[in-house]
């Protein structure tokens, strides 16, 4: 979608994500949604992991989030529907946008307005966290590359910070 | 040659010659200098004029404690700063400045007459002089007072300039970069912690740069600092910022910084940012903020040319700059007899050190004749003569109390030391306890609240050799402390001089100490006189004898005020300072821009403003908006000549006789799933949710704890275990927060899962008697017709060949739709539907009108039509309490006797005698308007508009019993009028809902 350069050593793409989920389910149950989902969901809070096309990240002790291309979504759907234990599997594809923001700046732009200490989130980790007053979703993708989860309605703002800041 | 510069000295750019401007004139420096440092090489010590007395006033300070060289910073249009520190100004070609508070020039000021009647203008002076007459306040007293005192003038630009701000994370945060400061930063640097070290100077190492003869390891003072310096910058754990001040410390070690990061450099070179904020959390904290010299308190102390001797020093040795030919050098400490020293050794001719103390350390003793300079021990100073310099130093021998003959020295400055004090403005930021040191005669620092180390001056210790150990210990124990053990390193410190001193309140005089001009604050023209006068017109804490004098209350935060204030406070009231008391020091330390503070959040992010998927079609439209909570709204569609109420009225009848569309986006909306989701929407929401079928909708009522109706919205059922929620778009997040809050507290128990799906969908409100014909052909998979889907349904289809949700539901009492779309495609469905429905002349409308259409149904807004003080029976909406529910949030509140109780304002409409007067919303609702004032008001009006749809003005309100008055007359008395209402039912239009189906 729009790339821009914000300044030398970072820049900026907003995307739409293909297919999306939260997942909430007793940790327990875990194993037959991993199976459900075709990768091991990782079971400790900010890890994540990838497999082909899915990636799951844990949020919290009973929430994940997955992530797949567009047009598994229906599948992924049917695949958990086959559960015989209780989970909440809700579409959350289009309820944030993906900033990604790359360059040996990228991580000092994200400090601009994350409280958060960045050195902790390694790569392949995903964090729940604010930038100024939007929640937001915090992947590190890989050195010099993050990926901001951003509430929708909260893009405009977030990008302006961002790119006020340069 | 210029006979005010030291060739052999100082740390400037001598290849980088620099022309600024002072007052309209031109003078040179070199890079390196600060505009202080650099007027003081030109001969120049008058810079300012004083707050009230108008008094000429020079350089003290080398630093940030600098009370009267204030300048204003010309740079162009929206660059324009008042009250900057020369001290702190770096100069660049083409700086231009100009004096402050002075009229018409520095050396001729008009006002200056106030020096004159300063016997008139004594402590109290507003509260004593301008009693009366009131209106005298408003219109003289005060213009004129701020006319004639105060400071620079504000800006009448907005600021041009930028700012930013950056979280900052590290091991260790090290306060100072004097020899305290670099010592503790080595030992944190090299045990591998990350560090950053922070000073508010341009250039690293504090007085090491000014000592003279100790040397470190071998080397100078400035050559250990500049090799020190050179170390961590070679580290990569290490982050060195000069330039910088760290202004407050909050809790668990959170200090903010900010960096001064354009203001010494010419326009054509300055960065993007001037300043940046940085919001650092640092593990462990080393504070070496050293300390500040106190001034002497004698009459004439603040004499353009009377300044801190170690600021002389610093000038000297840093700057190269001669501040002085013939010093006078008055104190009550070792260290200045150094300065005296150093200052003869670089071909200045001391004419005197004179000590208070009658005995001195004889290697002093001796240096000084070995310079022949002369010595008077045992002496005052009375007072300074000169007009905008000093020319002469009044001095006395005292003995047994009694002050002896006056001697009179020629000279053209005093460096003045009346000893020093620790800095604890940082510490004292983290409610940390001040203990009195009786030895030192000062407060250091107590127990402390937060993990930090204080080192060096500011711990009260003195000397190179003491200091950098101390600075060595606590960098070694922050490093420890941090997860990087670390042992502290040993320094071969030679040729030290810890020198030792006393304290004073002001000096004894031979002249009248009535009519001494002794001042203990400069920045706020406070003199020894007005402190006794302060007490003895009843001040007893320290306190109030500042509020009451204003000493230590201007912008310098009382760094060279507080302490000597203090002690003529003490002796005033005959106690011992720790028993009158320390005021709290407040962050910020030093003066910080608005710029800083606000930062990024400026102009459209100042606040966060959300926007729908579809708010960028609105804008294109020239859509009004308001906000709703976080977000932007489109509040009405004028087009080109209608003013609002001709749009809204359009926008409503439109809708009603036809069709029209609105973006709900906004609307919370919560996915709640699993086995026990009936069983917790039950005990949420008032209603009964067992018997609600799939696919079927109902209007859910939420109430907190206490039985007052907190948010409300359409609740469909998606499935046996599946309900899609509804809120109002202000309430969302309280809403989900509140749900989220009972199930992880109160219910953990049940099996039932949240999800906010707010942004996952972007609401398209389809309504109006062609809505269905708008809609049918984009619908695939669901018979939206009246008998498969009537009003209150539910179903998950496919539209635009989008994965879709339908409900059919009315805001408005009119047919139509809430179609849920992705909101990744919200604006292209809009667009579909807005094309489709052209043929129908399709409306967009906005809040304003949905306002009204809802309110023509009687249907509430909550917030608008409640209060949190309106319970559901109050709102006429008893029929959404679940009657038969064994609990519910709220209902035992609504047991209570006085939520239960008759004759509780309830919400009913007002219909106005004469239909076309629109009542203001918020108006008081009395019943009768001929009784005597203060009347009793029996309610309000929540909402009221004009409706179309009725020809009339319509209105809700809630009354004192109003469901049982119906019928009854009540009056709203307003400025211009009385307006005459009727109470009626709360629904004004279409009482059958005959148009919720078509």
């Amino acid at each position: 979608m729009m790339t821009q350069a914000l300044s030398e050593g970072l820049s900026l793409t907003v995307e739409e994500f293909g297919a999306k989920f939260s997942l909430r389910i007793n940790p327990d149950d875990l194993d037959t949604a991993s199976k459900a989902f075709g990768l091991a969901i990782p079971r400790a809070i900010n890890d994540g992991d990838i497999y082909g096309s899915r990636r799951a990240a844990c949020l919290g002790p009973d929430e994940w989030v997955l992530y797949a291309e567009a047009e598994e979504l229906s599948a992924i759907q049917n695949n958990f529907s086959c559960l015989s234990t209780p989970y909440a599997l809700v579409d959350v594809t289009a309820r944030e946008q993906r900033i990604f923001l790359s360059g040996v700046n990228a991580t000092a732009a994200i400090s601009v307005a994350c409280p958060l200490d960045l050195s902790v989130l390694n790569v392949g980790q995903s964090k729940r966290t604010v930038f100024d007053s939007a929640q937001i979703v915090l992947n590190h993708i890989a050195v010099n590359q993050w990926e901001l989860e951003v509430l929708r309605s909260f893009t405009p703002h977030v990008v302006g910070l961002l790119a006020q800041h340069g | 040659m210029n006979t005010h510069r030291c060739d052999t000295r100082g740390q400037i750019d001598r290849s980088k010659p620099v022309t600024f401007k002072f007052d309209g004139k031109d003078y040179q420096g070199y890079a390196g200098d600060t505009l202080a440092s650099a007027l003081l090489a030109n001969g120049v010590h008058l810079v300012g004029r004083s707050f009230k007395y108008h008094r000429p006033r020079g350089v003290v300070t080398a630093g940030s404690d600098e009370p009267n060289a204030l300048v204003e910073v010309h740079e162009g249009a929206g660059r324009f700063t008042p009250n900057t520190r020369m001290t702190l100004q770096e100069i660049y070609p083409g700086l231009t400045v100009t004096s402050q508070n002075r009229w018409p020039s520095l050396s001729f000021d008009g006002m200056a007459i106030n020096d004159r009647l300063y016997m008139m203008f004594s402590a109290g002076f507003y509260y004593k002089t301008f009693m009366w007459p009131q209106s005298f306040w408003k219109k003289v007293y005060e213009p004129v007072i701020r006319q004639a005192a105060g400071l620079g003038k504000p800006p009448t630009e907005n600021d041009s300039d930028n700012y930013t701000a950056s979280y900052l994370h590290c091991d260790v945060l090290v306060v100072g970069t004097g020899a305290a400061g670099l010592a503790a930063a080595l030992e944190a640097g090299r045990s591998g912690a990350r560090t950053v070290v922070v000073d508010e100077h341009a250039m690293a190492g504090g007085s090491l740069l000014a000592g003279e003869t100790t040397t470190i390891d071998g080397k100078s003072t400035a050559d250990w600092a500049c090799d020190t310096v050179a170390e961590l910058e070679g580290m990569e754990n290490v982050s060195l910022m000069t330039r910088t001040t760290a202004f407050g410390y909050y809790h668990e070690n959170f200090v903010a910084l900010v960096e001064r990061l354009s203001d010494h450099l010419p326009p054509e070179a300055k960065p993007k940012f001037r300043e940046k904020m940085w919001r650092v959390r640092a593990k462990e904290v080393v504070l070496a903020q050293g300390a500040l010299e106190r001034p002497l308190v004698f009459d004439g102390n603040d004499r353009p040319g009377v300044m801190l001797a170690s600021a002389a020093q610093t000038f000297l040795h840093r700057y190269g700059v001669k501040v002085c030919h013939a010093p006078a050098v008055a104190t009550s400490h070792d260290s200045a007899w150094r300065v005296a020293f150093s200052h003869h050794d670089a071909g200045m001719k001391p004419v005197a050190i004179i000590d208070t103390r009658a005995e001195v350390r004889t290697d002093l003793l001796d240096e000084a004749k070995r310079r022949g300079i002369p010595v008077r021990l045992s002496h005052t100073v009375v007072s300074t003569k000169g007009r905008l310099r000093v020319k002469s130093l009044h001095i006395a021998p005292v003995s047994g109390g009694k002050v002896g003959a006056v001697e009179r020295l020629s000279c053209d400055a005093v460096l003045m030391c009346g000893s020093w004090t620790p800095s604890l403005h940082l510490f004292s930021h983290t409610k940390g306890n001040l203990a009195w040191s009786d030895e030192l005669e000062s407060f250091l620092p107590g127990e402390k609240s937060e993990k930090c180390h204080i080192a060096g001056a500011g711990d009260g210790l003195w000397g190179f050799d003491a200091v950098l150990q101390s600075g060595a210990d606590a960098g070694a124990a922050a490093a420890s402390g941090a997860g990087f053990p670390m042992t502290a390193t040993s320094y071969a410190v030679e040729h030290d001089d810890a020198g030792t001193g006393v304290t004073h309140r002001e000096l004894p005089t031979s002249g009248n100490p009535g009519k001494a001009r002794a001042f203990t604050d400069f920045q706020n023209d406070v003199t020894a006189k007005d402190v006794r006068l302060a007490v003895r017109e009843g001040m007893r804490s320290i306190e109030h004898v500042k509020r009451y004098t204003t000493n230590g209350m201007a912008t310098d935060q009382g760094k060279l005020s507080n302490m000597n204030g203090l002690v003529v406070a003490a002796d005033a009231l005959a106690k011992e300072p720790p028993k009158v008391g320390l005021t709290t020091f407040r962050p910020p330390y030093s003066p910080t821009t608005f710029g800083t503070f606000t930062n990024l959040a400026r102009d459209e992010h100042f606040l966060v403003t959300r926007r729908t998927a579809i708010d960028n079609w609105a804008e294109e439209q020239g859509a009004v908006f308001e906000p709703v909570s976080l977000w932007r709204r489109a509040w009405y569609f004028p087009q080109p000549g209608e003013s609002m109420h001709d749009a809204v009225n359009r926008e409503c009848l439109a809708m009603r006789k036809s069709v029209g569309i609105f973006d709900a986006s906004t609307l919370g909306k919560i996915d709640v799933k699993g086995p026990d989701a009936v069983e917790f929407m039950n005990r949420m929401y008032t209603n009964p949710w067992a018997k609600l079928g799939v696919g079927r909708c109902r209007y859910g009522l939420l109430l907190g704890e206490d039985g007052y109706i907190r948010d409300d919205g359409i609740i469909g059922r998606l499935a046996e275990d599946h309900f899609h929620v509804t809120t109002t778009s202000g309430g969302a997040p309280m809403v989900m927060n509140m749900m989220e809050d009972y199930l992880q507290t109160e219910w953990p128990d049940l099996k039932v899962w949240l999800t906010s799906i707010t942004e996952q969908y972007s609401v398209i409100a389809l309504h109006g008697p062609n809505a269905r014909k708008v809609l049918e052909p984009f619908v695939e998979g669901l018979d939206i017709s009246e008998e498969a889907f009537p009003h209150m349904s539910v179903a998950d289809c496919t539209i635009c060949g989008l994965r879709a949700r339908l409900f059919r539901v009315s805001f408005t009492g009119e047919f139509g739709f809430e179609i849920n779309i992705p909101s990744s495609h919200g604006r292209e469905v809009w667009e579909t539907l807005m094309e489709a429905g052209k043929t129908y002349g399709i409306v967009p409308y906005g809040t304003e009108a949905l306002h009204v259409l809802r309110a023509d149904k009687g249907y509430i807004g909550v917030g608008q039509d409640t209060d949190g003080t309106v319970t559901p029976y109050d709102a006429g909406l008893g029929w959404a309490v679940g009657k038969k529910k064994p609990d519910f949030v709220g209902m035992r509140s609504l047991a209570r006797p006085d939520l239960a109780a008759e004759g509780r304002k309830q919400l009913v409409g007002l219909l106005t005698k004469d239909p076309k007067t629109v009542l203001e919303e918020g108006a008081q609702i009395v019943d009768d308007h001929n009784q005597p004032v203060p009347m009793k008001m029996t309610g309000h009006v929540t909402s009221s508009y004009w409706s179309p749809t009725v020809g009339r003005s319509i209105a809700m309100a809630l009354i004192e019993n109003g469901h049982a008055r119906l019928g009854e007359v009540v009056h709203i008395p307003m400025p211009d009028q009385v307006i005459e209402a009727e109470i009626t039912g709360a629904v004004f239009f279409d009482p059958d809902n005959t148009r919720l189906s078509a």
